[in-house]
């Protein structure tokens, strides 16, 4: 610790150098408007060289205090327009007006980002930066989740679902996976604070079968202003230890001057589940004897039986038998925004939403039958519900003339109710397609069937609070200060229910009635220092230094009760005879400092390095501080506005270190308390006890990522299309990894250990065209793509792979790739057209089979604009590849029920017959190129005459239709190949196993402004 | 004047900012966090604390043997793997990778039984360490250090029957120390030096010398000397028994073969399993109660029967029994060729149950089948069945596919795997005294 107080005790002197004296001042004020003459909101005005800066209001209209005497340039930056600048003289006590005209273009140099020093325009930084101005897109096409909202929109960024299951989250990797061990999630801030995105399973009595609901989805996308995605380490370097996987920084919504504004909507939506579900096959025959039995074409093959009849059926399309129905969507939501010297920014809304799944009409008649009523809890009926109530006050006060204080308060409320579906005897899609079409069976479903699985009520209970406080002072023309504390609360409970005598017979003593009560709570404090000093040494250099420290903690706090064996009627914890109770508590702090200086000449170049020390909590005693280099050169090459062939081009370096902290306790030897079970006396009793929790390491250190970009940005062709490169390569040293020991220690499986290395690198390519731009006419396409290959370059000598469930961590390959012993070759040799076992060769041990992240994806985005915007037309395709997706639905119907076409059907293709027969030795057989097209979205936004609006007193309407996840392109041959059944919250183990795919989604939705 | 006034205040914020920026991370106590979920070693160091380990090193053991259905270390247990392995029970369940166990194809890598060998191990350690922190604390003269060795020596028997001759024994403290792989016999060697330290510290109980005595009995008979084992399990009376006990007061305390059995229907008692098994399920044997229920609701076609004497989640497992003894003692007279002391023995503990008394079957080799069908039936559920297996093909001479469950699997169109003994997990590789290639798991 001695050496960081040094570090950081030298930056005083330093920053308080920086200070000048106070001057003179005057007004500078006019408007903002596009070349049509339309006022812009939310413009940056600001006063170059100093820190002074407003945004345009809801009339475009701005206005500057405090501006010191003399010549300056007044720069105007709002996204998708080309910044202007325009000088400027300044009396005492004087106004000067100037009113800017911005003209449309993708890319601008000068948009502002933030950064962990606070906001720095594009083209100082070395980086690329992706933007998101959400507030566009949900105006132009409502979304289902946050996370929907980034699906497809950022080169590098891959939102990853789980299923189609509501409520359900997904996982985010940006530019591949670094971690062996360690999640690879990236750091997410909402205003300025670290905010909760995890995604925690679901486990116990509360299991599903896979995936679950994504804290990140609790962000309402309608509360966003903008969402900036900051890559990797090259970039993440100030935000410290935890950024290695990179960073988004979500900014709300603020209240804009002028008087109350008004956005009301009302959304209705369909969904359907556009899965081709496989039908079950029973080949019935006899065995020599004449015994009817099943009898497989290649058992009739071998002699075994003679087959009778083929018999099929599909129990998720017959109306009486499927669970799947349509689903309903609903959404009602108001904002208002105004004020003045305090400008108000409200926002409320409410949403619900049913899945697709509902008890079979055939269960219900049982269970009408079998409890002796007609009624049936609505939970039992409709298990997939999801109800959220979102309310956000963000409010902006001006506190003195160079002082204002931004408060953030969003609160969330949701409930989702999970049905059972994946790994899983009791999963709603497997007793469907793992069951018989043999007519004689007592029952057509396998596993539990649903009048019993449908009895088994799972739900999550969240109460959010991110609440921040954001004070930006300027004491000065040069230096810009901020101070940002906050707290992002999440209570969630994680709940369950089975009445006695209903529920899975098969599942332990779910049948003899089942409760959980599972409560968390937690804190993730942040607190965030900072300062920046601007000076211009010349005309042509200027200097930009900035220090900041941040304290993060993370607290988890969970107590955990479940009961079984309940008596009739019983309900709550108290009612069971048997009870489990535990607790959970899991506490890391992080505090880190870090200075940066830039230096600029002529506006041209920009120079940038930085350093940043952390100390955590984590890390082992023997480890004192973790300190991470950064910088970058940002060259603009190129900057002519007026040229047609390239009108601004743009080189950028960055170089950056980042790194991720191990688990709470995974320095610290200790024991765990438990109870055991001993005889005393003549009886048993429970006592209390210890167990090996952790072997420790006090060594542990950071694992350290460490990254370099190239790439340029380039605009031109009447600066009508814009184009962003880069390069990346990204070495991730010190890898935390699970290391395995040896069993015979008696210890733990696991140790953690700075062992290995992986890197990961590709391309991103951005190229945005606006094709055709006219008043009645306006078509805009835009393209991302992105290349990623991710290897395990070492893991220790003498480390074996870590492994799991179908995955490796071996030295030469991807992390988490899918290793299962594969099928190598078949034939039929007797020309039979049956194969059987002896005409299949699998290899002997797991081999790898291929990545189960997709390195590869393509957006199309397009939009085509009528008549001034009065009709808007808009669509995305997605394209992700270079991965495999394990296609255990058919491997399980094919290796283990037998119930597939492939092993029952004798005109199956030879190829999909030998999978069959082999997959029961060869679980690779089934790992398939999940390459795939999906038509994310089309919309259809219709802007009505102000006419039409008035006459209902409003000064806007539109309705806009969106249709998503319309159609799916793939060679996949089960029935979507982004579905995880390990779902949201882990790369590994990778399979996709009966859960309901990506649902199609209609929605209509009305907007009114007032 | 105000000017003056007004910059001097902000130079004055500004020095206060930068400070704070400063002293943030300057400050050493801020990242001291408490984690009321663990307890450190040094704690433990009181006759109360050293209790907790004894409790802890008993439970691991009943954990190890028997599984748990949940908590930490939660997995399936040995004697459940190994009636897999054996003709014991069969597996009416779907995951691959477990029904392994039962096809005898156990590939290393799979993963799923690591936390089993690695429970064994963690029951010995704890054993040990917890007879250690006794000894310290109560200056040697609590009997449940006595205990805790015969829990060593209990697991080192027991990996030795069930895993291929090739198993290491490591430990952490004080410092990591690997082991090197042991054959069978020197594993049984290690075993009975713990019972001797057992006896030592029996402190006068009966039951912990008992204990001891069943199992030096055993380790004797695994390394093929009759007579010695015999004659070290000669005072045990007919009524001892030594049993893992279970509850439902937590998941890691309940008995998980109850669950797989009676609630999941993931294994059955076999009947005649490929072709050599006996006829466990059917044979209406007292000492194997069963009762057929009907296919497996899991996978919808294996036969289930019921092991009644399993009755609840609580239901305590057999270690080391007075019937066990008995079992030594006649199999020392068969090898001695007293073939009447012998049937008299086993005539004698089939009474204890109402049985009727068996004959001589003539042969040695249908009195060597008659010796292991009551072994297997008294010792039934308990651990030993896949032991006693390895012996008849080791000691006995038998050809493997005359012992154990051959040929064609009771579904998925498999046949069955030719290992004879469990492979240790991969994981082990990570021991640098260990290769893979030193477990031959094709060798009884």
């Amino acid at each position: 610790m001695k050496r960081l107080r040094e570090f950081v005790f030298s930056l005083v002197p330093f920053a308080l150098a920086a200070a000048p004296a106070l001057a003179q001042t005057g007004t500078v004020t006019g408007t903002v408007q596009d070349g049509g003459g339309q006022p812009l909101p939310g413009a940056q005005v600001a006063v170059e060289g100093t820190t002074i800066g407003v945004l345009s209001n809801e009339s475009g209209r701005y206005l500057l205090n405090n501006v010191p005497v003399g010549d300056h340039d007044i720069t105007v930056v709002l996204l998708g327009y080309a910044s202007v600048t325009q000088s400027v003289t300044v009396e005492t006590g004087g106004t000067a007006v100037r009113d800017f005209v911005l003209d449309l273009v993708a890319l601008s140099m000068d948009e502002i980002i933030v950064t962990a020093t606070g906001e720095q325009r594009r083209r100082e930084i070395g980086n690329a930066v992706a933007k998101i101005e959400t507030s566009i897109l949900t105006e132009v096409a409502p979304v289902t989740s946050f996370q929907e909202l980034l699906q497809g929109r950022a080169s590098g960024v891959s939102v990853i679902p789980s299923d189609g299951t509501v409520g359900t989250g997904a996982r985010i990797r940006i530019r591949g996976i670094s971690s062996a061990t360690l999640s690879p999630d990236p750091l997410v801030y909402v205003d300025g604070i670290r905010v909760n995105s995890g995604s925690p399973a679901l486990g116990g009595d509360q299991y599903i079968g896979g995936g679950e609901p994504s804290f990140f989805n609790d962000l309402n996308p309608e509360e966003i202003e903008s969402v900036e995605i900051v890559k990797g380490p090259s970039a993440a370097t100030l935000y410290g230890t935890q950024a290695a996987n990179g960073v988004i920084w979500i900014t709300t919504k603020r209240g804009t001057a002028g008087p109350p504004r008004w956005n009301i909507w009302v959304e209705q939506g369909l969904s359907q589940d556009p899965a081709e579900y496989p039908g079950i096959y029973y080949s019935e025959g006899r065995s020599p004897d004449g015994a009817t039995r099943p009898c497989l074409p290649m058992q009739q093959a071998m002699g075994q039986c003679t087959i009778q009849q083929l018999h099929t059926r599909n129990l998720l399309t017959e109306p009486e038998y499927s669970p799947i129905k349509n689903g309903h969507r609903q959404q009602f939501g108001a904002q208002v925004s105004g004020g003045n010297t305090v400008r108000y920014f409200v926002s409320a809304e409410f949403e619900n939403e049913t899945g697709v799944v509902q008890m079979p009409e055939i269960s219900r008649e049982f269970l009408y039958e079998e409890r002796g009523t007609t009624v049936i809890p609505d939970r039992q009926l409709q298990p997939n519900v999801l109800t959220k109530f979102n309310l956000r006050t963000n409010l902006t006060a001006d506190v003195r003339d160079n002082m204002d204080l931004n408060v953030s308060v969003g609160l969330v409320k949701s409930d989702v109710y999970l049905p059972q579906t994946g790994d899983n005897l009791e999963g709603i899609y497997g007793t469907a397609i793992f069951g018989t079409a043999n007519p004689n069976a007592p029952s057509p479903f396998g596993f539990a069937p649903p009048d019993q699985n449908f009895a088994h009520i799972v739900w999550r209970e969240t109460d959010r609070f991110i609440n921040s406080g954001r004070l930006n002072w300027r004491p000065t023309d040069y230096i810009t200060s901020h101070a940002t504390v906050g707290l992002d609360y999440t209570g969630y409970s994680d709940e369950s229910f089975n009445a006695p005598g209903q529920g899975c017979a098969i599942c332990g003593q779910q049948r003899q009635g089942i409760r959980a009560i599972d409560s968390f709570t937690q804190y993730k404090y942040s607190v965030d220092l900072g300062s920046s000093a601007n000076f211009d040494f010349t005309d042509r250099i200027s200097s930009r230094t900035s220090v900041g420290a941040q304290y993060n903690e993370d607290l988890l706090e969970g107590t955990l009760n479940s009961a079984a064996v309940f008596p009739p009627g019983g309900q709550s914890i108290d009612a069971g005879a048997t009870k489990n109770s535990g607790e959970i508590t899991v506490e890391t702090k992080t505090v880190g400092s870090y200075i940066e200086q830039q230096l600029g000449w002529n506006d041209r170049l920009y120079v940038i390095g930085a350093m940043r020390v952390d100390q955590n909590s984590a890390f082992g005693e023997g480890y004192e501080a973790a300190w991470y280099p950064k910088a970058s050169v940002s060259f603009i090459a190129v900057d002519d506005p007026g040229a047609s062939w390239i009108s601004s081009l743009r080189l950028r370096g960055a170089f950056g270190q980042s790194g991720l902290q191990p688990d709470a306790n995974a320095a610290l030897r200790y024991l765990l308390p438990v109870t055991s079970s001993i005889l005393v006396g003549d009886q048993s009793a429970s006592q209390p006890s210890v167990t090996i929790g952790g072997l420790g390491n006090i060594e542990l250190r950071p694992e350290r990522s460490s990254e370099y970009e190239v790439g340029f940005d380039a605009t031109g062709l009447d600066n009508r299309v814009d184009v962003q490169f880069t390069y990346y390569h990204k070495s991730t040293t010190d890898a935390l990894v699970n290391r395995e020991l040896p069993g015979s220690l008696g210890a733990t499986q696991t140790r953690v250990e700075n062992l290995g290395e992986v890197v990961n690198q590709g391309v991103e390519i951005s190229l945005d065209a606006r094709i055709i731009e006219s008043e009645d006419l306006n078509w805009s396409v835009g393209i991302t793509g992105a290349r990623n290959s991710n290897e395990l370059l070492e893991l220790g000598e003498g480390v074996t792979p870590l492994q799991g469930f179908g995955y490796k961590q071996a030295v030469g390959f991807p992390l988490y790739g899918l290793w299962w012993p594969r099928l190598e070759s078949w034939e039929d040799a007797n020309g039979d057209g049956i194969i059987v076992p002896s005409e299949v060769v699998v290899s002997d041990t797991a081999v790898f089979n291929g990545s189960t992240i997709p390195t590869q994806n393509l957006q199309l985005a397009t939009s085509l604009s009528l008549w001034n915007d009065r009709v808007v037309i808009g669509g995305l395709a997605d394209y992700q590849g270079g991965y495999v997706s394990h296609n255990v639905n058919t491997l399980f119907q094919c290796a283990f029920v037998q119930n597939c076409r492939d092993l029952n059907d004798p005109s199956a293709p030879l190829e999909a017959q030998a999978r069959a027969v082999a997959g029961a030795r060869a679980f690779g057989a089934y790992a398939e190129d999940a390459s795939f097209v999906k038509i994310r979205e089309a919309h259809i936004r219709l802007n009505t005459p102000s006419t039409w609006a008035d006459r209902i007193g409003a000064r806007t309407a539109s309705i806009i239709l969106t249709g998503r996840n319309l159609y799916t392109f793939t060679n996949f041959t089960s029935w979507d190949p982004e579905v995880n059944t390990s779902g949201a919250s882990t790369d590994g183990p990778n399979y996709n196993f009966v859960q309901a795919g990506q649902l199609r989604t209609f929605m209509l939705r009305v907007n009114l402004g007032y | 004047m105000i000017r003056n006034g007004r910059q001097r205040h902000e130079k004055g914020r500004l020095i206060a900012m930068v400070t704070l920026i400063a002293a943030l991370p300057a400050c050493d106590t801020i990242l001291d966090v408490q984690d009321p979920d663990i307890i450190e070693p040094d704690q433990l160091r009181t006759l109360q604390g050293a209790s907790a380990l004894y409790n802890g090193a008993i439970g691991e053991f009943a954990l190890a043997k028997d599984g748990a259905a949940g908590g930490p270390g939660s997995a399936l247990g040995l004697v459940q793997a190994m009636g897999w392995f054996s003709d014991e029970f069969a597996f009416g369940g779907t995951p691959p990778l477990i029904r392994a166990m039962d096809l005898r194809e156990m590939d290393p890598q799979n993963a799923s039984w690591d936390q089993m060998y690695q429970n064994l191990h963690v029951a010995r350690v704890s054993a040990e360490d917890a007879a250690s922190l006794l000894q310290e604390v109560s200056g040697g003269a609590d009997p449940r250090i006595g205990e805790l060795y015969a829990v060593s020596a209990a697991v080192h028997i027991l990996m030795g029957e069930a895993y291929c001759g090739a198993v290491p024994f490591s430990r952490t403290e004080p410092e990591i120390e690997y082991g090197s792989p042991l054959s069978t016999d020197q594993i049984m060697d290690r075993a009975i030096e713990r019972l001797n330290m057992a006896d030592q510290a029996a402190g006068g109980s009966a039951r912990i010398a008992n204990f001891a005595r069943v199992l030096r009995g055993r380790a004797l008979l695994n390394q093929g000397n009759y007579a010695a084992a015999a004659s070290a399990v000669a005072t045990v009376p007919t009524d001892f028994l030594y049993e893992t006990v279970h509850s439902t007061n937590s998941s890691r305390e309940e008995n998980f073969m109850y669950v797989d059995n009676w609630e999941l229907d993931r294994y059955s008692v076999s009947n005649n399993e490929g072709g050599n098994g006996l006829d466990f399920a059917t044979a209406g044997d007292p000492r194997v109660p069963t009762e057929y229920v009907g296919l497996s609701r899991f996978d919808s076609e294996t036969p289930m029967y019921r092991y009644l004497k399993l009755t609840s989640r609580a239901a305590p497992v057999e270690t080391a029994s007075g019937n066990e003894a008995r079992m030594i003692e006649a199999e020392a007279q068969l090898n001695a060729g007293d073939v009447a002391g012998w049937l008299a023995t086993i005539n004698a503990a089939r009474g204890t149950v109402g049985m009727d008394p068996v004959t001589d079957p003539g042969d040695q080799d249908a009195r060597v089948d008659l010796m292991f069908r009551e072994r297997a039936f008294w010792l039934f559920n308990t651990g030993h069945r896949l032991g006693d297996m390895r012996r008849l093909v080791r000691q006995y001479g038998r050809a493997a596919n005359t012992v154990y469950p051959w040929g064609p699997y009771h579904k998925d169109n498999l046949q069955r795997g030719t290992d004879l003994s469990l492979v240790i997990p991969g994981n082990e590789a990570n021991n640098p005294n260990y290769s893979l290639t030193d477990c031959n798991d094709g060798a009884a």
